[in-house]
């Protein structure tokens, strides 16, 4: 078994897939607090919807967000994880929105519902790590 | 349209005996930082392990997060527990040996992880959504 390695940015790019599952993590008054949520990678941001009164689309924007996406094989005990950070901004603009659209980027949202509260975050780090490589 | 529910503590805590990786949430100065670890349970409590010089072994003593999940997304269908808690360093390393919970914290990351940590929670939410 290997040791874990830093992933560069370039690689941390490579591993993450243009849209699926990641996790956002904020500071909440009362502590950190994470959510599981769709995503698309658009450029160097991470695009995801929430709804406006969830805990997370009342404080991710303008807050700093730690974003993660991982891929864990447990039989082989090994995977990668990365996590992008930075702060996070609500996207207000109704054309951006429909140059996402137009484009296929809007995250669908997995757990239904109204979520039309669409967060993205410029990350300012991207880093990562792998575990059990071969 | 989904439909979402919320999981009773019971099922929470059945789903955090079941699941082996979850995701540690802490803030710092910077902003958030979120680590994937492996963890076992003890009674009520999240336990981890990590090293001396991990990032989240400044933390002990703080607030911090843990979510687990399994989310099918095609399918629109999924669950996720959080659990809000305070972090504290397991001071008895051999207490934790012996009791079985080293074993069973077969780590993820391999390398040096001699610190114990255990979170007892404050909070656990869990819901579960179907299509």
């Amino acid at each position: 078994m290997t040791a874990p390695r830093k992933l560069t940015p370039e690689e941390c790019l490579d591993l993450v897939p243009p849209s699926g599952v990641g996790r956002a993590a904020i500071c909440a008054p009362a502590g950190p607090q994470i959510f599981p949520v769709n995503y698309v990678v658009d450029g160097e941001s991470i695009v995801f919807r929430t709804s406006a009164y969830s805990a997370l689309g009342t404080l991710a924007a303008g807050a700093e967000v730690a974003f993660e996406v991982d891929s864990v094989d447990h039989d082989h005990a090994g995977g990668w994880s990365v996590v992008a950070a930075g702060r996070a901004e609500a996207i207000d603009d109704e054309r951006e929105l429909d140059m996402l659209r137009e484009r296929g980027l809007e995250p669908t949202a997995w757990a239904g519902g109204l979520r039309r509260t669409y967060i993205r975050l410029r990350w300012s780090s991207l880093s990562g790590r792998v575990v059990g490589e071969s | 349209m989904a439909a979402i529910r919320e999981l009773t503590p019971a099922e929470c805590a059945d789903r955090l005996r079941r699941t082996e990786v979850g995701r540690i949430g802490v803030s710092t100065a910077d902003g958030p930082v979120i680590i994937p670890v492996n963890y076992t349970m003890d009674g009520e409590c999240v336990v981890f392990r990590t090293s001396a010089y991990a990032e989240l072994a400044a933390h002990a003593g703080d607030r911090v997060a843990f979510e687990i999940d399994e989310i099918e997304s095609d399918l629109h269908r999924g669950w996720s527990v959080l659990v809000v808690g305070t972090a504290e360093l397991i001071d008895d390393v051999d207490d934790v040996v012996e009791s079985g919970l080293a074993q069973a914290l077969r780590s993820w990351a391999p390398g040096v992880r001699n610190l114990f940590i255990k979170i007892t929670p404050r909070r656990v939410t869990g819901r579960d959504v179907r299509p």
